[in-house]
């Protein structure tokens, strides 16, 4: 990250922070796409934490940070994305109809099935821990940091969210076994 | 024969797929929404000055100085940062929208402040002369909303989301003494618990909110509740069909009955977001043996109906495009959403008479401009609501007269939010 870029967009240079926009931005999508598993509530939720990001930059201490501290704002616009759409729209995600645009032969439909359902089941709080840690590549007490919880609550969140996801892994792998002893 | 996976392996691969594209309508929309904003100027971020030893040692003395003239002198109060009052020249200045911080201003027994909420999610209360705004609860992190005051005033009812799940809580108007009234369901999974839009009975013992359950296999129900504030308890009066979703509760004047909203949605799982195809308003009578909401007639397409504290009419909004889907598939449907919009659908807030011959008035109509959330103030003489006047901006909070007066709710400040209630007095 270029530290001048910041020191100059808490000067009020819109033009630094377009490409602060440009340089973080895709990171930012990504993140959000995979917290709340819909890319148009995670833009909405990218403009909003830039728009805090810009308000409250001049009070960014640590301008070597801005890019951690980015990724928090950004975690309670998803928060707010999520709970928005919610109230006004009982807004329930559900597997999209394309498949997922991947070469990974690994992931099966129903590894993506399970795996979106897993995603739906689990708090925003586990996804976001399971993003920052696997999509990401934070490490724990990083992710704590970020999300300003204590450690050992990353830890349990990471905990419980794999679980789910190994679940529903283990729950597709035992129907399928079963069909296929049906069919045989 | 089975092949070993390793799940761990294929959860990092799931979560590597998807979009990591920064969109050029994206970084335009971002450039576009940043040059509107002002920068924070942060209150402490200057640095302190250095102070000699000698003028540490006057300090003290100086300040029992002070303290003894402000004593002699009497009545000075602090002023309230962010307060904008007359110039010099005697004009008004009139900030853009206010920016709430963490205060500990108090909220005397007299002072009219209205609650409401910032649309990106804290409670804020505001004297009724745009001074004095400030955050309701200190925990910015949590998202709240929906503020209700209680009918003396003193305290206020909230909701408080964490995500997944979310509670109600009830607080004094100073923003102490918070607690929890309903269980926050930590085992709740996914977006399967939502516990909110609540609101006081006219005699403050009770409160009505709504609860929405969605369960793993994506069955949505939900119920009207009635909760006894001193004791905890709660009386269930209403659950949905798989289909129905209530919303909005208000309570009339005598507490017998509670107006609530009703969403009607096609199945669940057919789409990648669910649109209620229908909305209208019902009544639920809570002396009947077994209450049961039933249609208002005339309120197709409505929402957010609220009680006037004086008689028997609901204020709503009727929203055409409420009822029409299928809704674009995936995309966030704000009220404020003119995405939603279709020229020739005007928004509309109706009043709607009750008893007697059903005669409704159409008060404000709006074509191209959601309305949002009225809400009558105490007396029941006005009504506040949010108006954006375009997709791009922020609902600006403003009051509607029984005179037809309609205006900014300050002349002050801007106020930009939803569900704004002005605090009942004694």
């Amino acid at each position: 990250m270029d530290r001048t870029l910041v020191v100059l967009a808490q000067g009020g240079d819109q033009d630094a922070f377009d490409a602060l926009v440009r340089a973080t931005g895709a990171r930012c999508v990504g993140i959000a796409y995979r917290i709340l598993r819909d890319l148009h509530l995670a833009e909405d939720a990218v403009q909003a934490a830039y728009v805090a990001a810009w308000r409250d930059l001049p009070s960014l201490r640590e301008p070597d940070r801005f890019e951690a501290w980015l990724h928090r704002l950004l975690t309670r616009a998803c928060y707010a994305e999520a709970r928005r759409t919610r109230r006004f729209t009982a807004n329930i995600r559900v597997l999209p109809v394309e498949p997922a645009d991947t070469r990974d032969a690994v992931l099966s439909f129903h590894d993506r099935d399970q795996l979106e359902r897993a995603m739906a089941r689990i708090s925003l709080d586990q996804r976001a821990v399971l993003v920052f840690y696997h999509y990401a590549g934070l490490s724990l007490p990083e992710i704590a940091e970020l999300l300003e919880i204590p450690l050992g609550t990353v830890k349990s969140r990471l905990h419980y969210a794999t679980l789910a996801m190994r679940a529903a892994l283990e729950a597709d792998a035992r129907v399928v076994n079963a069909s296929q002893e049906q069919l045989a | 024969m089975t092949l070993k996976r390793d799940p761990d392996q294929l959860v990092v691969s799931f979560l590597q797929e998807g979009p990591a594209d920064l969109s050029p309508h994206l970084v335009e929309a971002i450039r576009v929404d940043v040059g509107r904003h002002r920068q924070r100027r942060p209150w402490g971020a200057r640095r302190a000055p250095q102070v000699s030893r000698f003028t540490l040692l006057l300090a003290p003395a100086a300040l029992l100085i002070f303290m003894a003239v402000a004593v002699v002198v009497g009545g000075s109060q602090p002023r309230d940062p962010g307060i904008a009052g007359p110039t010099s020249d005697g004009s008004v200045t009139v900030p853009a929208t206010p920016t709430p911080t963490p205060t500990t201003t108090a909220v005397g027994p007299g002072e009219a402040w209205y609650a409401y909420t910032t649309t990106d999610g804290v409670a804020v209360l505001i004297r009724a002369d745009g001074t004095g705004d400030h955050p309701l609860l200190p925990e910015r992190d949590i998202a709240q909303g929906l503020p209700d005051w209680s009918p003396d005033g003193s305290q206020l009812v909230l909701e408080r989301d964490y995500g997944p799940t979310s509670q109600l809580w009830l607080v004094n108007a100073d923003g102490t003494n918070g607690r929890a009234l309903t269980p926050r369901d930590d085992r709740c999974v996914g977006n399967c618990m939502y516990t909110g839009e609540p609101a006081f009975s006219p005699d403050g013992r009770s409160i009505a909110f709504v609860r929405v359950v969605v369960d793993v296999s994506r069955v949505l129900s939900s119920s009207l509740v009635v909760l006894d504030v001193a004791s905890g308890a709660e009386r269930t009066l209403a659950t949905s069909t798989v289909t129905d979703a209530y919303g909005s509760p208000t309570w009339s004047p005598d507490g017998t009955r509670i107006a609530i909203e009703v969403r009607r949605f096609r199945s669940l799982g057919s789409s990648t977001s669910v649109a209620a195809e229908l909305a209208y308003l019902a009544m639920v009578d809570l002396t009947a043996a077994s209450p049961a909401p039933e249609p208002i007639p005339g309120t197709d397409s409505g929402d957010s109906p609220d009680w006037r504290p004086t008689g028997n009419e609901l204020v709503f909004v009727r929203n055409p495009w409420f009822a029409r889907q299928p809704w674009k598939a995936g995309r966030s449907s704000d009220p404020w959403d003119l995405t939603q919009l279709e020229p020739g659908e005007p928004t509309q807030i109706v009043v709607l008479q009750l008893d007697g011959l059903p005669a409704e008035r159409v008060d404000i109509e709006a074509d191209g401009a959601p309305l949002i959330r009225p809400a009558w103030t105490p007396d029941g003489l006005a009504y506040t609501y949010g108006r954006a006047e375009a997709a791009d901006q922020q609902p600006l909070v403003r009051e509607r007269t029984e005179q037809g007066v309609d205006r900014p709710i300050t002349d002050v400040a801007l106020v930009t939010g939803i569900g704004a209630r002005l605090r009942p007095l004694p």
